[in-house]
């Protein structure tokens, strides 16, 4: 087998305030198959971390014989059960976890790779291409995001995924973002300066985490979860 | 710019309730055809706890994102929420959670998942029971709030600012509380000044009005006052009205006319909303 011409690594920090245990963000991928995720729990919604990491982990890695987002809503089920004592958990469990979600498939063709992504909400993709300016999915614009994006729901009605799909050369780069980091991207690019390079170049999660901390102190980027992906085209 | 205080463990904001326990609340309420005004108050105000414990209850527990209090004005003047007292008129969301009087079990209808419809049956907790007796001494009631909202930006100086809801059949009987209003409304946390909703339960049979801009459409004086007496929304709060579907024009205020006021919870920014039929 070919070595997989992707490389792939990811981040994750915690809102300020908050322990990595309540951090809702989830952020998986799997450069060999090619598939990788990033979703955001709704901190208004029960269990939401849990569902986030479900899907994303049902993603990446779809289990054989069944629809990968029917596991992941069975996986959030059996792990929250039906242990709720309280009214509120009661409550709370029943209307669902709800979370926003980004999913990435990356096929290696002849010289070059398709992707195709799916998305509900406002986790994002940008699309990093020589020569281009840096394109994102599912929102277009740093005025588009709010505190009640489209969120998909470990119970109930489905909202449909959005999807886009590209290709890429070696050299070039995807990046997959939720809602705060993705907001700073965008209007870093409204501003003439695109930080997502300066990004690229942060290998080690301490390195990140420091990165997210100074930029949350200036005021450039709002306290949330926040988690980065990065996949890069090598060969 | 103000109103955009993060609401943290570390830093909650205050949510105070003015509750309206008069006689003149036995009367009918134009609202809800059969039930009476005091039976309207004592829902709402279940509602509106209960949304707010929703809000906060995380799989790991209540987070204490609120400090919520409920001053009851009628025969007497006080603080009237278990757990609270003169001394200590503020408790935190979790230990309101904890404090229903009793649950009933109720009835709603909730998608199946599967693109239908199926009945679920809840537990809703009760924290107050319909009362209506004595006078209305709306003005004592929101003097009071500014004492209570004065001490918690004491503690918490950079909170979000309180906000406090009064629900009243709008017939004040000890003083015209427009000055008291605007006393409450001149208190301020780093982030801004106070707010001052009202929710007005009257026996008319109209329908209602949510955020109006103005009182021109309003039935009587007493309308009139609880408008003039409530805030203009903030821009926040304004845009998650208008996201809400809520017709907003103008410098929409924090008033409803026989109109639901548990909409508010909603718009507080915790982090993502989850909105209706999500």
């Amino acid at each position: 087998m070919n070595p997989s011409p992707l490389r792939w690594r990811s981040f994750l920090v915690p809102k300020a305030g908050h322990s990595a245990e309540e951090c809702e963000d989830a952020i998986d991928g799997d450069p060999e198959s090619g598939r990788f995720a990033v979703a955001d729990g709704a901190s208004e919604s029960y269990a939401a971390g849990e569902w986030a990491r479900y899907l994303v982990g049902a993603y990446v890695r779809p289990p054989l014989g069944t629809d990968w987002f029917a596991a992941a809503r069975e996986g959030w089920q059996q792990e929250v059960g039906s242990a709720a004592l309280s009214w509120y958990a009661e409550d709370k469990l029943a209307r669902g976890a709800h979370a926003t979600f980004l999913g990435l498939s990356v096929r290696p063709a002849r010289d070059h790779v398709e992707w195709e992504a799916i998305a509900v909400g406002d986790a994002c993709l940008f699309v990093l291409a020589a020569g281009a300016p840096p394109i994102s999915f599912p929102i277009a614009r740093s005025s588009e995001f709010t505190s009640a994006p489209v969120l998909v729901s470990s119970r109930g009605a489905w909202p449909g995924w959005r999807t886009e799909r590209g290709t890429l050369r070696p050299g070039e780069t995807l990046l997959l973002a939720t809602d705060a980091l993705a907001q700073f991207l965008l209007k870093s690019s409204d501003d003439g300066e695109f930080a997502g390079p300066s990004l690229m170049g942060l290998e080690e999660d301490d390195d990140f985490a420091l990165w997210v901390a100074m930029t949350r102190d200036q005021g450039r980027l709002r306290n949330d979860d926040v988690a980065l992906g990065v996949v890069e085209v090598v060969a | 710019m103000a109103f955009t205080a993060e609401i943290s463990r570390t830093n909650p904001a205050c949510l105070l309730f003015l509750v309206d326990q008069s006689s003149s609340m036995d009367k009918p309420f134009g609202g809800q055809p059969g039930k009476k005004k005091s039976e309207g108050v004592a829902d709402a105000i279940n509602r509106l706890l209960q949304n707010l414990v929703l809000k906060c209850a995380k799989a790991d527990g209540v987070r204490d994102y609120f400090h919520v209090g409920v001053i009851g004005y009628g025969q007497k003047v006080k603080p009237c929420l278990a757990g609270t007292s003169k001394d200590q008129p503020l408790a935190p969301i979790s230990t309101v959670a904890n404090s229903p009087i009793r649950l009933e079990q109720r009835m709603r209808v909730t998608d199946d998942g599967a693109g239908g419809l199926v009945e679920q049956t809840f537990r809703f907790p009760i924290w107050f029971e319909p009362t209506a007796g004595g006078k209305t001494p709306m003005n004592q009631a929101v003097t009071l709030a500014r004492e209570v909202a004065a001490e918690f930006i004491a503690v918490y100086p950079d909170s979000f600012p309180p906000l406090v809801i009064n629900l009243t059949d709008g017939q004040p009987t000890d003083a015209n509380p427009l000055a008291a209003a605007v006393a409450l409304k001149a208190l301020k946390s780093s982030d801004g000044n106070v707010l001052f909703f009202n929710a007005h339960l009257s026996s008319e049979e109209s329908a209602p009005i949510c955020f109006p801009s103005d009182e021109t459409g309003l039935a009587d004086k007493y309308a009139k006052l609880l408008f003039r007496m409530s805030s203009i929304l903030p821009p926040k709060l304004m845009a998650a009205a208008r996201d809400e579907g809520f017709a907003i024009s103008g410098p929409a205020r924090g008033f409803v006319f026989n109109g639901d006021l548990v909409s508010v919870i909603r718009f507080l920014d915790i982090g993502t909303r989850v909105s209706p039929g999500r």
